[in-house]
């Protein structure tokens, strides 16, 4: 692990950049500049699959402008964002990792793009991904493998691979993805930064190339959770145009960060929380438990029944939504998928509507059970996934005794939220004794982002995990 | 790779998952109010 050389502003927080562009400390260009450049510089790991030079510097220019005239847009103000390549910017490219779109250019900006840019962000680049999110590998075929930065040898997971790890070396204080799965979360877990998938119709999925209809979300990765929230605050809330969209009032996510950890209610789920996990994995959880019990935190067992059909049932819906977003094309095109989304995306059309049907019917059982655990608690703590970031050549991963699938392994823990449209964060815990990254996840009531925000802030207050960096030469691995 | 290969990766994976829809329509089957509770796609609205 390694700081980066001193004085980069890439090291800052969102809110320590925001103080210097008013203090005019920092220039916009220069932010929009050193982020570019340390783009540039680390594209061997391959998390950009565009970067927009040309068009951030003339939008930094713009905003400098507009500060220097006294018009300031928020605390996003003269921000690098990087977005991933399938939610759309106009004007540019939006491939959304495959083949089949990559001469597509946007018309329109997504909503998250419009409220980014609406909030003065500077849209650095666009970011590397599973091809159409349909996996959690980001080894795609058409872009090039991204490459994690803690061991390039490994996955930076997915599918918003290229978020995580744009974020993790510093290119950019923070990014967009998309989690139908986990796509935000475990790349947060793998490369060691926060994440956060936020309830199903808290941010729009307007003008974002869909994988699962009825699972899927939009979220930002960044080092801190409170960056995390400071960029969610900017691009949730109703948006008119999406029929998932929900008119729940955003209010202040920042609003309960500063209220201790005393006295939280905290739950791990029996058999289930602490099963199946890696040596590494366990031992941060047991140590993060630990200390949030020294921090007077109430951490209780509770039990959730039929969780060994979870990822059974995540898998059905997962898997049968992106087949219909697909089907045209996998009849007209089938060889212009890679082999793997391909294999997910026919095997997904077997499914009959009964299995649909059943899935759903588990998942609206599972999200019953879920409000009765959060009349009882404010959170639940699970591992991000039972394991760190494996070897691209990987399928399975040793845990214990047993081997456990990767995309089994990828869901086990992240299903739990995507199921039930539970928002959940995910923060960095620990390193593994090869130096590699556990995430924790943190899942809280449907809208209840801010009890979230005051969690990952209380526990970013007493460790230092969020801070550590990979080394930007490469040498991680080697 | 082969079509060959392929098919066969693929018959494999859809036998995995047709397994998988089947221990969750077994369990919805035993363990769910079938009158009670409805397939809803997630919706706090």
């Amino acid at each position: 692990m390694t700081h980066h050389p001193e004085g980069s502003p890439l090291d800052a927080s969102i809110a320590e950049l925001g103080e210097a562009l008013r203090r005019r400390t920092l220039g916009v260009v220069e932010l929009t500049r050193a982020s570019i450049e340390r783009a540039e510089r680390t594209a061997p790991l391959n998390a950009f699959v565009g970067i927009d030079s040309e068009a951030s510097l003339l939008a930094a220019d713009g905003l400098q402008k507009l500060l220097d005239a006294g018009h300031d847009l928020g605390p996003l103000h003269g921000i690098p964002v990087a977005m991933k390549d399938n939610i759309a910017i106009r004007g540019r490219g939006m491939a959304a990792g495959s083949r089949i779109l990559a001469n597509n250019v946007a018309t329109t900006d997504a909503t998250v793009t419009t409220r980014l840019k609406r909030g003065g962000a500077v849209l650095v680049g666009r970011t590397n991904l599973h091809e159409f999110a349909w996996g959690g590998t980001t080894d795609n075929p058409h872009f090039g493998r991204c490459h994690n930065p803690w061991d390039r040898d490994r996955i930076p997971a997915g599918s918003s691979g290229g978020s995580g790890v744009a974020v993790a070396v510093g290119a950019v204080p923070a990014s967009l993805g998309t989690d139908t799965g986990g796509s935000v979360r475990l790349p947060a877990s793998m490369n060691g930064v926060t994440g956060i998938r936020p309830t199903i119709g808290r941010v729009s999925t307007t003008g974002v190339f869909p994988l699962a209809w009825s699972l899927d979300t939009v979220g930002p990765l960044a080092r801190s959770s409170d960056d995390c929230a400071t960029v969610l605050q900017q691009i949730g809330g109703y948006d008119p145009l999406d029929d998932v969209s929900r008119e729940a009032p955003l209010g202040d996510l920042a609003r309960d960060i500063d209220l201790p950890l005393a006295g939280m209610r905290i739950a791990i789920l029996r058999d289930y929380s602490l099963r199946g996990l890696q040596p590494g994995v366990e031992r941060a959880m047991r140590a993060i438990l630990n200390l949030l019990r020294d921090a007077g935190a109430l951490v209780e067992e509770l039990t959730l029944p039929h969780l060994d059909e979870l990822v059974d049932a995540q898998i059905v819906i997962d898997a049968a939504e992106p087949s219909a977003v697909h089907q045209r094309w996998l009849r007209e095109r089938p060889e212009d998928y890679g082999r793997d989304v391909r294999l997910l995306l026919e095997a997904g059309l077997r499914f009959s509507a009964v299995d649909y049907i059943q899935a759903q019917r588990y998942r609206a059982a599972l999200r019953e059970a879920m409000t009765d655990v959060f009349r009882r608690v404010d959170v639940v703590l699970t591992p991000t996934i039972p394991f760190t970031a494996p070897r691209f050549d990987q399928l399975n991963v040793p845990v214990g005794e047993d081997d456990t699938d990767i995309l089994d392994g990828n869901m086990v823990f992240t299903a739990l939220p995507s199921l039930t449209g539970t928002p959940a964060i995910s923060l960095p815990i620990g390193m593994d004794e090869n130096g590699l990254p556990v995430g924790l996840q943190a899942v809280a009531a449907p809208f209840a982002e801010h009890v979230l925000f005051r969690f990952g802030h209380a526990l970013q207050q007493l460790t230092d995990w969020h801070r550590l960096r990979p080394p930007l030469d490469g040498s991680a691995g080697e | 790779m082969t079509d060959a290969a392929y098919s066969e990766e693929l018959e494999q994976l859809a036998g995995e998952w047709a397994a998988r829809a089947d221990r969750v329509s077994r369990l919805v089957g035993t363990s769910i109010d079938a009158t009670r509770v409805p397939a809803v796609v997630v919706d706090y609205r």
